[in-house]
């Protein structure tokens, strides 16, 4: 399916809408916090995140967009949806998928011995279908800031949605660390193990990542932004890939 | 023996943290809860107050030491932060009141 320019305009409208405010600014772009949107909070945050692998003329790049609405359903669950995940491969916008995901606050990183949540997603694309769940953990030490995510899903693939004919598991881990030099500036680094299994039987070769991020605030919006060498030698996995989140409140 | 070591290493590691928000939002003293009631605050309040605070404000940056801002100056600090954090009126109106109350006794 392509996705059109009207698609487009509306996805940038809702990111630009009124009435938003912010959760937290996340302080990483691949290991999630577990802190949630308070009652009745929304926010919106866009990623963006570039891969790319090969050598020389072979190398393949592939863009991933995201947009995602976040609201507070209670000061402990947090429903947010993927609105489009659509990626440009070959100059051509492509779409993926949309997504649910819900988060569940059980225990505070500040407050509590540790901060834990539990997250939940559900993925539908024309062609596949994936469910996904992950532990989060988080402790605070004043500016300090240190998170681990570990989860499991299940994949569907097909031709169509319905007629899958592969399936395939996955096992990941995520880490980070997080330094606040002051409110508007945050340095640190992320670290992300796969560990693929296909037809939920093999276990494929390990694939990790790890890489500096740093963040970025303003008055009314945020970016951050995470640079991820591939520190294993998996050739069909990207050997490099960088994302930034970019998310406002009004 | 290593991992007993390693456990209370973590452990201490943990309790740590929880120690270091202590400097943001300091627990009620007796002291406080008198000052807070001649305020008309009472002490459910500042103890609400002192929870939001360090669970909401926490979510972007770390607390700052409260004796860092006069109490006007956190007046108007806490009236732009909680716009940001998404606080209804009486969730904020606790924070003040905690700041205030805590401010006034250092
Ligand atoms: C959505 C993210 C966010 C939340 C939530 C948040 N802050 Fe801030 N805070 C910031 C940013 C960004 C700055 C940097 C200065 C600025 O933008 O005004 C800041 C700066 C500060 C400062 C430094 C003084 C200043 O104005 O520069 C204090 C103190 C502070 N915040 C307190 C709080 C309190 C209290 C709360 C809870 C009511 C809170 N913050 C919630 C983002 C946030």
């Amino acid at each position: 399916m392509k996705l059109q320019k009207t698609t487009c305009t509306i996805l940038l409208g809702i990111s630009l809408l009124g009435e938003v405010a912010s959760a937290g600014d996340r302080r990483f772009t691949y290991v999630y916090e577990t802190t949630t949107a308070a009652k009745g909070e929304i926010e919106v945050e866009n990623f963006a995140t570039w891969k790319t692998r090969g050598e020389g003329s072979g190398r393949s790049n592939e863009f991933d967009f995201r947009h995602e609405l976040e609201y507070g359903v209670t000061d402990r669950l947090q429903a947010g949806i993927y609105v489009a995940d659509w990626k440009v491969a070959d100059g051509q916008a492509i779409y993926k998928d949309t997504a649910f995901e819900l988060i569940y606050n059980m225990t505070n990183p500040v407050t509590d011995l540790l901060g834990s949540a539990l997250y939940g997603e559900v993925k539908l694309g024309d062609q596949l279908f994936k469910l996904e769940g992950k532990l989060l953990l988080q402790k605070n030490f004043g500016p300090i800031v240190l998170a681990y995510n570990a989860g499991i899903e299940a994949e569907w693939e097909g031709d169509r949605f319905g007629d899958f004919n592969e399936r395939s598991g996955e096992f990941m881990e995520s880490f980070g660390v997080s330094y606040q030099f002051s409110p508007y500036f945050l340095l640190g680094g992320e670290f992300l193990h796969e560990l693929g299994f296909d037809e939920w039987q093999e276990a494929g070769d390990p694939v990790i990542y790890a890489g500096p991020n740093a963040s970025f605030r303003f008055d009314r919006f945020y970016v951050t932004t995470t640079a991820m060498m591939q520190v294993t030698a998996v050739t069909d996995e990207a050997d490099f890939q960088w994302r930034a989140i970019f998310g406002m409140h009004f | 023996m290593f991992k007993v070591y390693l456990t209370l290493a973590g452990l201490g590691f943990l309790v740590g943290g929880c120690a270091s928000f202590r400097e943001g939002a300091p627990e009620i003293s007796p002291a406080m809860t008198k000052l807070g009631q001649a305020s008309g605050d009472s002490f459910e309040k500042l103890v609400t107050g002192r929870r939001l605070l360090a669970t909401r404000c926490t979510t972007c940056h770390a607390l700052e030491p409260v004796s860092k801002y006069t109490v006007e100056e956190w007046g108007g600090i806490v009236e732009d932060m909680a716009d940001r954090s998404g606080l209804k009126e009486e969730e904020e109106n606790a924070i003040q009141a905690y700041l205030t109350t805590v401010r006034k006794t250092l």
